[in-house]
């Protein structure tokens, strides 16, 4: 990428290099660009907390989440102000959403009893990953899932929740001894609790970036496509590009529901794994 | 691209958390009971509709039942009165028969009084007729007295002839 790849093009010494132009865009920043206006969105002092610097700046990537957080409620919000017994439309998609969340998502990992107390943590963080995945989409907002500091920290929920139910479920010192199968030789315990402690960060750590990579791969793909329209300096290319570009948006939006669900799945499996260890 | 902001972790909390506690309050907790409401409303439709079916076969087997006890009654009633009728006509005839009997008893007594009765007015007038005969006959020689009882005799052999 540090190639200037505009050198080739007839008038590029002004435009930026094209693949910083795409990290550029992929990453987060503090202006918004509303079709054509650059909003600047507030910036903060870094709060120092425990020697950690924490930078709570407003920016685009929190923003598309305050505007996905205040979909997702005022929609749900109106929809279930009235509860019909026999729902219609949209209220019956999203009741189907959530009742494959509770039969095949939650109660299937967590068993009858948690299923049935997940099921609302688990349909908002479905509902949430969702619709920031398909905001990503769309051109004025910016894709916040493609963040990794957003994907780490809802992989630390679920982290959080695996040690939490975990400990729950099998006490402190039982849930830590069961990571060890009972039949393993004597020798080889302290090597496999290191291992499935191990496993628990890369549980974790396989979550956040699984949700983020593919965020960014399509994004990346889209704009390399149309950058070809601008590296070899000929509108001809978008005979092959656009089509291109447009196929990946496509597969994009399937991509958008599939992390979404994987990241729902592995997240109540997680957690399922953690509080019925196996023996 | 791959450094962790903390102050995006804690905005993504944030937001996160406030969605889900805003959801959970407004549409997860109307939905699942509703959800739940149906589902038992379902289930005690089920129930209900499985109720009426056994209700049902139960009415329609014991109906079955009675019917079939009620064409028992008649096959037994029907039975019970041919019989009857059997044994009536056997009795009517009988007595008939007897009446007939009786009857042809009495009226071949009533002809028989009647022959004798007959009999013995002819055997006295037959007598009388032949005392005159031969007292006319013979004329006045003949000892009445003597003459009536051969003439007796006489018939007395006739009638047992006859």
């Amino acid at each position: 990428m540090s190639t200037n790849v505009l050198s080739f093009s007839p008038e590029g010494a002004e435009t930026p290099n094209l693949g910083e132009f795409i990290i550029h865009h992929l990453q987060d920043s503090h202006e918004w660009n509303l079709f054509g206006y650059h909003v600047h969105l507030p910036t903060f002092e870094p709060v120092y907390l425990f020697g950690i610097k924490f930078d709570l700046s407003i920016t685009l990537h929190v923003v598309t989440m305050w505007f996905a957080g205040l979909f997702l409620v005022t929609v749900l919000g109106r929809l279930y102000r009235k509860p019909q017994l026999v729902p219609r439309g949209l209220a019956a998609l999203v009741e189907s959403i959530v009742l494959f969340v509770r039969d095949e998502i939650a109660v299937p990992n967590l068993g009858a009893r948690y299923g049935k107390v997940f099921t609302p943590f688990l349909s908002t963080l479905f509902l949430f990953i969702l619709t920031l995945n398909l905001m990503g989409l769309i051109p004025i907002f910016a894709t916040a899932t493609g963040n990794i500091s957003v994907t780490a920290s809802l992989a630390l929920i679920t982290f959080a929740m695996m040690n939490v139910y975990g400990i729950k479920e099998n006490g402190f010192i039982g849930f830590y001894k069961n990571m060890v199968p009972h039949s393993v030789p004597f020798l080889m315990i302290p090597l496999l609790f290191f291992i499935e402690i191990l496993g628990l960060f890369t549980k974790s750590f396989a979550l956040a970036m699984r949700l983020f990579a593919n965020m960014i791969a399509g994004h990346a793909v889209i704009f390399a496509f149309l950058g070809l329209i601008i590296v070899l300096g000929t509108v001809l290319v978008s005979v092959f590009a656009v089509p291109f570009a447009v196929f990946i948006h496509f597969l994009e939006l399937l991509v958008a529901f599939i992390q979404a669900y994987i990241f729902t799945m592995l997240t109540s499996l997680f957690v399922g794994m953690a509080m019925h260890p196996e023996h | 691209m791959l450094k962790l902001e903390p102050g995006m972790i804690i905005w993504t909390w944030i937001t996160f958390g406030v969605v889900l506690v805003l959801l959970k309050r407004f549409a997860w907790q109307p939905l699942l009971a509703m959800v739940e409401e149906r589902e038992n409303k379902i289930a005690e439709s089920l129930r209900r509709a499985d109720e009426a079916r056994d209700q049902a076969e139960a009415l329609l087997e014991e109906q079955q039942k009675r019917l079939a006890q009620a064409q028992d009654e008649i096959e037994a009633m029907l039975k019970e009165s041919r019989a009857m009728a059997e044994r009536t006509r056997e009795e009517i005839l009988a007595k008939a028969r007897e009446d007939a009997n009786r009857m042809l008893e009495r009226a071949k007594a009533d002809i028989e009084r009647e022959r004798q009765a007959a009999l013995l007015s002819l055997k006295k007038e037959v007598a009388d007729l032949v005392v005159t005969a031969t007292g006319r006959l013979i004329g006045m020689n003949l000892d009445d007295e003597k003459h009536r009882r051969l003439i007796d005799e006489y018939i007395q052999e006739i009638g047992k002839a006859n």
